[in-house]
This record gives C-alpha cells, structure tokens and sequence, in this order.
C-alpha cells in the first residue's frame, strides 16, 4: 500500500494531535501533585517547573535514585540562570555574570527545562511554550531566553559523562566486591506479601549496582559519607535487630500498631509517586511557600535540595553496594542458621514475610532515610529551625489504594524523616541499623553542602 | 515425547547448574567479613560524625524511638548523644575476621528453591568496553501443547532467544546504540530455525530515531499487553490471544522515530515498502488507578491463510487499560480494511482481558469477537504462570478459536482449535 502525501499529512495531524495531549497537567488539576498543598497566590516559576518534573517522574516511573538524579540538574541550572542576573551568590561552576535587565522568570524556565530535558530524556516542548507566553515579547524576555539556554546547557555539558547514564542498566560494573559470607546479599524473593501489580516481575535484578559511581554534585566523592561496617551476625545487637524485624515488620505482626502500619504503606513512595526525593520536595515546597523570598533565594533553596537529595542517593548506593547486606526478609526466612547466633531468637522463621514488597538492592544503609535526614537538615539550616507544621496525602494511590483519603501530619522535618525512615522498620524491609547510618549520613551531606555551596557574596 | 522429555531436563538442569555455581553460601565461605576500608576516614572503624544522629522527639510521634520495647538504639539517654562507640558489640568480634565460624550446620540450602538459588545471572551478562555498555539477555522456553480439535497429539519445540545490546552516550549527549535479537526453534524431527533480526538506534531528548528490524515498534507500544500464559513461540508475535488486533503487518526493514511528550509517547514506522505504522500511548496514574490509553493507524500486508493470497490492509486500534490495585483491567478494538485485489472486505473486531497477581501466582483470562463481512472470528484465552524461582517460571493455559472466514474465493482465515499449552521457560 503506497504511502501518499495524504497520509503523511493526516499522521502528521494525528500525532500533533495527539502529542498535545502530553502537556504536563496544570496546576490546579487532580493530576498536578503541588496543587494539594500550594496556595495558589504562593505559586511561583519554581514551585512551577518542580511540579512538571515530580509529575514527569510519576508518569515515566522513574525510580528513586533516579528521580533524585533527574531532580538536582534542573533545580541547579535554574538557580544558576537567576543567579547569574541576580549576582548574589558565589558558584563553582564559572557560569559567569548574565545580561542585567534579563527576565529572571524566563531565565530560570529555560535553563530548567533545557536541563529537565537532557534528565527525562524529553524536550518538555508545550511546557515551555505555555510557560513563555506568558510573557510579553520584549528584550528582557529574549535576553532571559538566551541566558537561560546558555546556563542550562553548560549545566548540561558539565554532567556529561558524570556516570549516570552508565547507571540505566543493572549491572554491576566492577565498582564493588561482592560479599560470599553469610550477611551477602542476594535479591530478595518476591512480592511474597504484597499484591502487586502485574507490571512487577516477580524476581526483580539488582536495581542500579553502579549508581554510587555517580559523579556527587555536593560530596567530595560518592564514597565521602560512606558508613563503617555492620553488625557481626554473632552479636547480641544484632540479634535484637533480628528479632525486632521479624516482630515488628512481619505481614500479620501484631506488635506493629495501626498507625505504624498506616505508615510502612504511606511512606513506601512506589512507582506511582514521586519517590522520597520528590516526596520531601514536595513538603520543602509547602514549608517555604510562606516565606517571601526572591527568586533567587528560593531557587538557591531547591538548589540546595536537589543536589543533596541526588548527593544522598549517591552516598545510600554507595554503602549499598560497598557494605552489600542482605534484607532482613532474607535473613529471616532463610540465613539465620548460618549466622551462628547463640541467641535463641536468631532462627529461621521460613514462612516469614515482610509487609511491604523487599526492594530489590541491598539493605545497609536506607535510602528512605538518607533521603529524608538530608532534606529535614537541609530545611532546618534553611529556615533556622524545625517548627514547621507539614500535611500531605501519599503520592502513590495506585499500588495502596487503601492511602486514599488518609491524611498525615507532622511537627517539622525531622519528625517527617524519622517517620519516612521507620516506615521501612515497620514494613521489615530494613535493619534499625539502616536507619540509623542513612540518617547520619543524609545530615552529613546536608551540612557538608549548606557549609559549602553557593554562599552570599561579600 | 523423548524429545520433549529432554528439553524440560535440559531446562532443569541448567536451573540446578546455574544454581550450583552461583551458591555462594557454602561451608568454605561462611565467615564474616570486614572490610578494612569500611570506616569513611580511613582504618577508623567508627562513623566519625561531627554532628551524631538525633532521633525526632516531636509531640505528635506516639513514642521516643529508642524508647520502644526491644529496640536496641545505643543512644545513652543524655541529650540523645551516641555513645562514643558506636559499635561496642563489633570490637569483640572483629577478632575474627576472616576466620570461619566455628558452629557451621552444613552447606547452606536455602530455605526453598525460590529462595536464593538460580542466581548466576542475577545481575544480567553486561559489561562496559570502551565506555559502551554491552547487555545480554536470554531465554530459554520448552513448550508442549496438545490439540483437542486436531490432531490429538501432543507437539512440542524448543526456543531459544536472546537480545545482545551496545550502547553508548556521546559527548554531545546523544545516545547511539545496536540491538541484536535472535531465536532458534528446535521442533524435533532435526526440524531446526534461527532467525537474527537487527536494530540500531541514535536518540536523544528530541526522542530516538531507529532504523532495521523495526516492524513490531508501534504494535508493541500499544498493543494490550501479554498476561500470565505468554510463551515464545506461539504465532508471529508471541501473541496469546489468536486475531487480537490488526492482521496487517510491516515488512521486516524500516526506520522511524519515538518520543515523550509529557505522559505521552508516540512512535512511527515506515518499511521498506511504504507501508506505515504510527502510534500515540498516553499513560498517567489518576487518583489510585492507573491509566493507558493508546491509538494506531497502520498500514501493512497480510499473508491469508491459503498461503498465496496477500492482502494489503489499513486498520485503526485503540486501548484502554487500566490498573487497580494488583489487577490489570484492558479492552481493545478496532476497524481493518482488507484489499485482496479482487475483492474488498472490512473487518472489525474487540478484546478484553483481564490479568491479575497474587504472590508468585499471575492469572489471565481474556477473549476476543470480531467479524469479516459478517462472518464472525471468536478466540479466548486462559493463562496462568508461577514463577518458581529466579528467571524460572511455569505455564499452563487453554486457548481457543474459531476463524474460518473466506471472502470471495479467499480463505482469510482458516484456523478452528481448542488447545491446552504449557511451558517452562529460563530467562536471564
């Protein structure tokens, strides 16, 4: 069958057509996540473009560590696009002085949007479109527009071959030994206690081995934070953890409270959601849309959140990978002979499964608390204190529909992220020791960049 | 039935194999280990923090954490301060290291074969050389089926495929890449196939433009997907459901292009015959359910079931889909134009499945109506896997159908069958 103009011309119009439908929802739709807690007289070209990404990394399900890589490149380029107009704060980039009379609202918008792009892989094209008609035409927008390409695409240039591309496949790429002894991990079963979508295979492969090999945008290196060693198998320690896992986190636990469970589901941040990074994003953006600050002040702000959080990803895989300690799923139904444990408790439950799906990585150090204690210190060096009441719904409704409607709140940041990270306690897909390591780390990362990233000029 | 016989033990014991060489919980290997580069500064075995980790103590968390019965939190009480070893309990015990333990029960087995065995190729067979990332992927699947409508015997084959891909970013940031696919069909009878198909790829934030054996890019974007029961080797497109979408198909070379727009995904296909084949996939979870909703145009040439006949075709698809929970839910029609050149016919036809998961168990039921100039096309499906074990899985399912059409002379279709399948299948 001849291909003629005819046709060439209605596909053409089809797709046009239907690519239109591709525009980011607007704020203000059920599909748009910061519509839930933003006023709309406190929006702004940050809270904007942030919500078109968290929205980008739920619609191409893009996984934590990921996500939290995807995060940091267009925050970073935009608060360098304003920056350079505004002139207030110190970088290490070069990016250099931009054009004065600029339009900073445009600037930001294209540096972001030039670098979201190169991170989803997808030009955000009607995106940028909506958001530029917006303004008038005028030199101040035109210089905006070619700064922010500028600045958005040396940001582009300058994480070229930063590894992350080199991370898309699951492999190991020789960055890290393998343990053999009785601690080692190995992928852990199944979705044996949850009911998973059919999207999900059932044994899923290690998920980013090489992510910690990830040039860090903060830390020295990915291994700055790295954690010591975990617990011998033969410690009392560690069979307290051991026996506390299987009490507190098993499918059926009665020690685990209602409200505990409630929080193993909300927190567990699936492939529906905007993960934890965009998770504490998303409670950043509602804590700092009361305080009146420029545009450069608040672009600095998630600046400094998007490379921590990408920075904690970093570190978490980092030690992940390094330490490579198996699930507590693992050592409950099946090792536990083997870690020659003279406490009673320390015995193989092989029925035993967790609450919450096992993820498939190692277990020492949580990531889910990285995440969160970078953010909660981040935001506390921020605003100077931790008062700060926070609301919100979870993000993923589709694989625990039964998070519909409920509705959690938090005195601050660190009540927010210590409960983010004991969700995982309370779902047993983590050692207490997890948690505990991830949250010194994360903080680490956090002060380590307050204390040397982009400070005010003198 | 020797035949058959020897491909599941060729299965099973590429399993136990596999399972052998990777077990790396042995007796010889069961000791702790500690890395001498464990501590960030260097031989300091502790985490030497400047700033120790303080656990939230806010009104409204229900209890202090280190204040819950049975958790060991090795936080002093005093101002929520570590103590200065964070691991008392290790220093003991690093003694030991690299010395066996001295209680071992025997090898290790693990505590069922889903567990930690089958393992070898956790990790898929991938490499960097050269700053290309080279991944291999295989499968292996023994299949048997039995007709009750035939000839009442039971066939059997055995397929082999594998995707080796190469991949590399430039510095400009494009990403140019190779995929080589191929599979071997062993039907018994010294009857054997190999047929290699062959990609190549440059993509970048724009979308990616493909070119070679491409004909299946669109349909796969937005087909209703496989469920429980899908096994290679069943048909053209490993489909399981006989006469489910459009029958016209590209010819096997072709370029074309795929991209994201937001939620949304299109593709475009043309072949080396002008045939084409475009695609439009919008995906975006709403509330608690998720939704897919696809649309495609092709045009493309179908080979009737006489063998001599082909037809040239055009045909508009769409599907819905949605998810709950652990539940897939999916419905599909669609509009075909048949050209014999002698004769016109229109074909229009649906489907609707369902497909759900519970633990290691996957179910699929769904069927399929449709009509050719008024003569009607019916074919079910009911399919169920268990995954048994990393990368090892069972099947067994039942299909049916009854496509007897001729138009004008032409046998369109000409297929009538009940058959019962199942399968065991080994993939990395």
């Amino acid at each position: 069958m001849a291909l003629t103009r005819r046709h060439v011309l209605a596909g053409a119009t089809a797709l046009a057509a239907g690519m239109s439908t591709g525009c980011t929802a607007a704020m203000g739709t059920k599909s748009s996540y910061l519509t839930q807690i933003l006023a709309p007289q406190n929006n702004n070209t940050v809270f904007h473009w942030l919500d078109i990404i968290m929205q980008q990394v739920r619609d191409q399900r893009v996984p934590p560590p990921r996500a939290a890589v995807a995060f940091a490149a267009p925050l970073v380029a935009g608060f360098l696009a304003v920056n350079g107009i505004a002139r207030k704060y110190a970088e290490p980039y070069n990016i250099g002085f931009g054009p004065q009379g600029a339009n900073m609202d445009v600037a930001f918008a294209t540096a972001f949007a030039t670098a979201a792009s190169e991170a989803f892989q997808q030009p955000f094209l009607f995106e940028r479109t909506a958001f530029l008609k917006k303004f008038p035409g005028s030199e101040a927008k035109s210089l905006g527009v070619s700064w922010g390409r500028r600045v958005g695409l040396k940001v582009v240039r300058m994480r070229t071959d930063d590894a992350a591309h080199l991370t898309k496949a699951n492999y190991y790429r020789r960055l890290y030994k393998r343990r053999t002894d009785a601690l080692a991990w190995k992928p852990t079963g199944s979705f044996f206690s949850a009911k998973p979508s059919p999207a999900f295979t059932s044994f899923p492969k290690a998920l980013f081995p090489g992510h910690g090999g990830i040039r860090p945008w903060t830390m020295n290196s990915g291994s700055q934070f790295r954690v010591s060693g975990f617990y011998h198998p033969e410690s009392p320690e560690f069979a307290q953890e051991f026996d506390r896992i299987r009490t507190l986190g098993g499918k059926h636990s009665p020690a685990r409270t209602p409200d505990e469970t409630e929080i193993a589901l909300f927190w567990e941040d699936g492939p529906w959601g905007i993960t934890p990074p965009g998770h504490f994003l998303y409670l950043a953006v509602q804590a700092l849309q009361h305080h009146r600050l420029s545009l450069v002040d608040m672009a600095r702000n998630f600046a400094l959140l998007g490379m921590t959080q990408c920075d904690a990803s970093i570190c978490a895989w980092d030690n992940k990978y390094h330490h490579d300690i198996l699930r507590p799923e693992s050592a409950i139904r099946a090792r536990a002979p083997y870690f020659n444990n003279r406490d009673p408790r320390v015995r193989k439950h092989a029925k035993w499964v967790s609450y919450i799906p096992t993820p498939e990585f190692p277990a020492y150090t949580s990531g889910h608390s990285t995440f969160g204690a970078a953010a909660a210190e981040m935001m506390g060096l921020i605003l100077g204190h931790d008062n700060v009441p926070l609301v919100g719904r979870s993000p993923d409704q589709v694989l625990w529909p039964q998070l519909t409607g409920v509705v959690r709140r938090w005195s601050g940041f660190k009540h927010a992220a210590e409960e983010n990270g004991l969700s995982r306690l309370y779902g047993g897909v983590h050692w207490e020791i997890d948690h505990k390591m991830g949250m010194r780390s994360g903080a680490d990362i956090s002060r380590h960049a307050y204390n040397t990233m982009f400070p005010r000029y003198a | 039935m020797a035949h058959q016989v020897k491909s599941y033990i060729m299965i099973i014991g590429v399993g136990i194999l596999l399972a052998a060489c990777s077990n790396g919980q042995d007796s010889r290997h069961l000791r702790y280990q500690q890395n001498a580069s464990a501590g960030y500064q260097g031989g300091n075995y502790t985490y030497n923090s400047a700033a120790p980790y303080k656990p939230h103590q806010g009104q409204s968390f229900s209890q202090p954490y280190h204040m819950q019965p049975g958790l060991a939190y090795n936080v002093d009480g005093h101002n929520g301060q570590m103590r200065q070893s964070y691991y008392p309990q290790q220093r003991g015990y690093g003694q030991r290291q690299g010395q066996p333990f001295p209680h071992l029960r025997g090898p290790y087995k693990g505590s069922k074969m889903s567990y930690e065995n089958l393992n070898a190729f956790e990790a898929p067979v991938a490499t960097e050389i050269a700053g290309v990332t080279f991944e291999l992927r295989g499968r292996l699947d023994s299949v048997t089926d039995y007709s009750f409508d035939q000839d009442r015997n039971a066939d059997h084959r055995l397929v082999g495929t594998h995707r080796l891909t190469a991949e590399k970013q430039l510095p400009n940031r494009l990403t140019i890449g190779a995929a080589f696919t191929g599979r071997h069909e062993d039907i018994g009878n010294s009857n054997a196939d190999y047929k290699g198909r062959i990609r190549g790829y440059v993509g970048g934030s724009w979308g990616t433009v493909l070119g070679g054996n491409v004909q299946d890019i669109v349909y796969e974007d937005t087909r209703r997907l496989r469920g429980a029961g899908a096994l290679v080797g069943r048909g053209p497109r490993e489909e399981n459901l006989w006469g489910d979408g459009a029958l016209g198909r590209l010819n096997d070379w072709g370029g074309g292009y795929q991209g994201r727009f937001g939620p949304t995904t299109v593709s475009a296909i043309v072949d080396e015959d002008t045939n084409y084949d475009v695609g439009i996939k919008f995906q975006r979870p709403i509330g608690n359910k998720d939704y897919r909703l696809t649309a495609r145009h092709n045009s493309g040439t179908y080979l009737a079931a006489d063998g001599l006949t082909e037809i040239d075709t055009k045909a508009v698809t769409g599907v819905g889909e949605y998810v709950y929970g652990s539940t897939r839910y999916d419905i599909s029609g669609g509009y075909e134009q048949l050209d014999t050149g002698a004769t016109n016919a229109d074909r229009w036809f649906t489907s609707a499945g369902v497909t759900t998961k519970l633990g290691l168990w996957n179910f699929t039921a769904e069927g399929h109506y449709g009509q050719i100039e008024g003569q009607d096309e019916v074919s079910a499906f009911a399919g169920v896997k268990y995954d048994i074990a990393r990368g090892l899985s069972a099947t067994a399912a039942v299909d049916y159908q009854d496509r007897q059409i001729n138009v004008g002379g032409v046998d369109l279709v000409n297929e009538k069958d009940t058959r019962a399948l199942m399968g065991l299948s080994y993939g990395f």
